[in-house]
């Protein structure tokens, strides 16, 4: 097998595309194609730790009796990728959409991010580790310590900065 | 599917978002095919019925010229002439003034969309946009 390179266009698309089948799954219920997101010994590191697809569909089932499904989505942008075509770290914001019944309205019910690692296996790229945190969780942690290799992003972490904004 | 088919498909539904969100009837066609079809609560069916709903989107439309469709979820399956896109579409409203916090969610929904590529451009043979309710996915 050759050595890593670095990441390709291609490869960036299909992390892009492997967060969209995530969610996809995650937000229709579908069990099998959320643990098809995870490679082998891949783990969700969010409550209590799945690392098996038995786990992983437990998980979600457990997952599912919250009372914003069905109706609710997560949407995910402001993507970091630090890797190589075998192995990235990948950041990226989520928010959750519920779309309140009886109504055509809608709301945002949870905002937070992920931290993530991303291995190429057989059949494309999947979760080696997925962690998922809530915005507020920024306030105490910093980028480039304990959560990935990705660079820091400077002294005020979000919240400090959103908190600036709107006073 | 190659990477520069993706980014053309991820590039036809922001330019298909921009034309609506604009009221560009013209920009709006020319990212569908010519017997495309656009189903929502109505069936749309050809250059000329499609046309008719952008119009009636540009007159009528509660958020009209003030909202956004944001595409994200993408997910792409096909090959370099043809693919079946899903996609999450949520739609943003801007209410007038410039204060912060104005801007308010008026739908989250999805679309189930066919893209066919000819004389080296994709475009939509069909779009179908549903709320996000209900069983999710069926045609």
């Amino acid at each position: 097998m050759p050595p890593p390179g670095p990441l390709t266009v291609e490869d960036r698309l299909l992390i892009r595309e492997l967060y969209a089948r995530y969610v996809w799954a995650m937000d229709t219920g579908d069990l099998d194609a959320f643990a098809v997101c995870y490679a082998p010994g891949g783990r969700l590191d969010v409550g209590r730790p799945a690392d098996t697809p038995e786990a992983l569909k437990e998980w979600l089932a457990e997952f599912l009796k919250d009372s914003a499904f069905p109706g609710s989505q997560h949407h995910y942008n402001q993507f970091v990728m630090d890797g190589d075509t075998s192995r990235c770290d990948v950041r990226a914001y989520w928010a959750r959409l519920y779309r309140l019944p009886g109504t055509t309205g809608s709301q945002i019910i949870a905002q937070g991010y992920y931290t993530d690692t991303v291995v190429k296996v057989e059949g494309g790229w999947r979760f080696l580790v997925k962690r998922s945190h809530a915005a507020h969780e920024l306030r105490e942690r910093k980028f480039g310590q304990e959560l990935n290799t990705a660079p820091p992003v400077g002294e005020d972490s979000l919240y400090d900065v959103g908190q600036k904004l709107f006073k | 599917m190659e990477a520069a088919d993706r980014l053309d498909v991820q590039e036809l539904y922001a330019r298909n978002t921009w034309a609506l969100d604009l009221g560009d009837a013209d920009a709006f066609l020319d990212t569908f095919t010519a017997d495309a079809v656009l189903q929502m609560k109505r069936r749309y069916q050809g250059q000329a019925q499609i046309r008719s709903f952008v119009d009636d989107f540009r007159s009528r439309d509660f958020g009209f010229p003030r909202a956004q469709h944001l595409v994200s979820g993408l997910v792409l399956e096909g090959d370099g002439d043809h693919c079946q896109g899903r996609a999450y579409v949520t739609r943003v409203h801007r209410l007038p003034g410039q204060h912060r916090g104005n801007t308010h969610l008026m739908w989250t929904g999805y679309s189930l969309d066919l893209c066919v590529k000819g004389g080296g451009r994709w475009r939509f043979q069909s779009r179908t946009l549903r709320a996000w309710e209900g069983e999710i996915g069926r045609q």
